[in-house]
């Protein structure tokens, strides 16, 4: 009989790979809150529980909860279980709101073999569009989280 | 100055000499061939004037022109790539050239990132491997015996404004030069050991348009001109035409900036802070850089925004621009004609001058915000 457990952490805990100006960055109760031009990788880093019960867990589904505004848009989401990629999805262009509730665009089931977690990392790159006139584009992180199972 | 101990400052490299980054300069110049402008697919326009990309009129004070015309050359192809770019500072280039104790045995330097930046003009320098601050982070200060180092602030932006290959030789000629300034390329010139920064041109006068660094009191608002022939025979004004550069750049990213003009009878008057209001930060200092022997007017210049400001500022958490006149060089008073801040294409005026500048007199605070 397989046991499923949920991890999950709050969006404010978001890590941007590249600090700078060029970013405007607001952590609120509510998100993370960013806005920028071109192209950042953020990283959420997911309570892992390697073992479970006393057998070794596997990821079955990964989530981003986010919602952008402007030209703002989810271009690839990459899992990493230490510091193996493990899961990959690129050439997405993924905008709107996804931070309330799960839904095709901000989760992602494993669908090949489940694999071990040993300290999952979640990599979302975000293409915040070219230059142009009126509001700096955005992206809120609210949460993110993880599925797992043992069999 | 009894106590001036010269032996001691020229051993610490602390009063190097212009002519050795003039020299570096023209060095590099005789091992490369001169690059030819590309050729233009359309009738060259009559007239070309990059000027109004260039709004910050630097006043060198003493030396440095070598520096102050580059950094002409790149806030002008910085404008036109990604607006509302602040304006350079050479405070980089400056210590790199006082402090030559630190880097010419080794062939090189750490930046404070780790990373090592050779000199060898085979590899790429500092201005292309680690970049240059900005005037409102590293203000320049160029008469100040200065052994300092990189700021934490400095090194953090300096990632973002960098040239993409070494300065490069052009051909000196008036078609030439027309064709480059029609490729949104201004020129950096050597005229007798001065250096100036070609801006424009117009082929109805025959005359090349350039800004120097001596303020604008100099020339018309820090301009002058060259004719088509002092180029062609080579004559110039100060006493002869060199070697010609051009640059490229790597294109900044858009970073949060104010833009600031205010005009005046002397501008070292007039002290600028910057800060975010309740922030418990302290207010950021963005000018005088202490020239005391820039005479010039106006201020006109682009700086980056504090750092802890929330993009886009809002009640609450307004941009404050705060203004002394300290009346110490002059008692005219001058007027506020500008304040907006940018974040990209997402721009905003301050609204008290929104029916025109505002005006202060010696000895007089201000404080404006946006909103």
């Amino acid at each position: 009989m397989s046991n499923h457990q949920a991890f999950w952490i709050h969006g404010t805990s978001v890590q941007m790979e590249r600090e700078g100006y060029f970013i405007s960055k607001r952590r609120a109760g509510y998100a993370a809150v960013f806005k920028t031009y071109g192209s950042e990788w953020f990283h959420f880093a997911v309570p892992t529980p390697v073992i479970l019960n006393g057998s070794y867990a596997k990821l079955t589904k990964v989530f981003v909860f986010f919602k952008t505004q402007g030209t703002a848009k989810i271009t690839n989401v990459h899992v990493y279980s230490a510091g193996t990629k493990i899961y990959y999805q690129d050439n997405l262009s993924l905008s709107g709101d996804h931070s309330g509730q799960v839904d095709s665009s901000n989760s992602w089931a494993i669908t090949s073999t489940p694999v071990a977690g040993l300290g999952i990392g979640i990599s979302v790159c975000v293409d915040f569009g070219s230059v142009s006139t009126g509001s700096v584009p955005e992206i809120w992180f609210t949460t993110a989280g993880a599925d797992f199972e043992t069999s | 100055m009894d106590n001036f101990d010269r032996e001691w400052f020229l051993r610490n490299d602390v009063l190097v000499s212009d002519n050795r980054a003039i020299k570096d300069i023209l060095s590099r110049a005789e091992l490369v061939k001169p690059k030819l402008a590309p050729i233009p697919v359309k009738l060259l326009p009559a007239k070309v004037d990059l000027s109004p990309y260039l709004r910050f009129i630097r006043c060198q004070g003493g030396e440095g022109c070598w520096g102050y015309s580059l950094q002409s050359v790149w806030d002008i192809m910085n404008e036109l790539a990604c607006p509302y770019s602040p304006n350079l500072s050479m405070s980089l280039g400056l210590f790199l050239h006082r402090r030559r104790d630190l880097w010419e045995s080794k062939g090189g330097i750490n930046s404070p990132d780790g990373r090592f930046h050779s000199s060898s003009y085979a590899i790429k320098w500092l201005d292309i491997s680690f970049g240059a601050a900005t005037e409102g982070t590293e203000p320049t200060h160029p008469s100040t015996r200065w052994t300092g180092n990189w700021t934490v602030e400095g090194a953090n932006e300096a990632d973002n404004y960098r040239l993409a290959s070494d300065i490069q030789k052009i051909t000196v000629s008036s078609t030439e030069f027309m064709n480059w300034l029609a490729a949104d390329h201004p020129i950096q010139l050597v005229d007798d050991g001065h250096l100036i920064a070609v801006v424009g041109y117009d082929a109805n006068k025959k005359t090349f348009k350039f800004v120097n660094s001596y303020g604008d009191r100099w020339g018309t608002e820090g301009y002058s001109e060259y004719t088509f022939s002092q180029i062609d025979t080579l004559s110039g004004i100060w006493g002869g035409i060199g070697d010609a550069f051009i640059v490229d750049i790597v294109t900044p990213r858009p970073v949060p900036a104010a833009r600031i003009w205010f005009k005046h009878s002397y501008r070292m008057n007039v002290q600028l802070w910057l800060s975010v209001e309740d922030s418990p930060l302290p207010k950021r200092k963005i000018w005088p850089a202490f020239e005391w022997a820039d005479d010039s007017k106006d201020l006109h210049f682009t700086v980056r925004l504090p750092s802890e400001l929330i993009w886009p500022p809002v009640a609450g958490r307004r941009l404050a621009l705060d203004l002394i006149d300290t009346g110490a060089f002059s008692e005219t008073g001058g007027e506020l004609v500008e304040f907006s801040a940018a974040f990209g294409g997402d721009i905003l005026k301050c609204a008290d001058l929104a029916k025109g500048s505002v005006k202060f007199k010696a000895r007089q605070q201000l404080r404006v915000t946006i909103p």
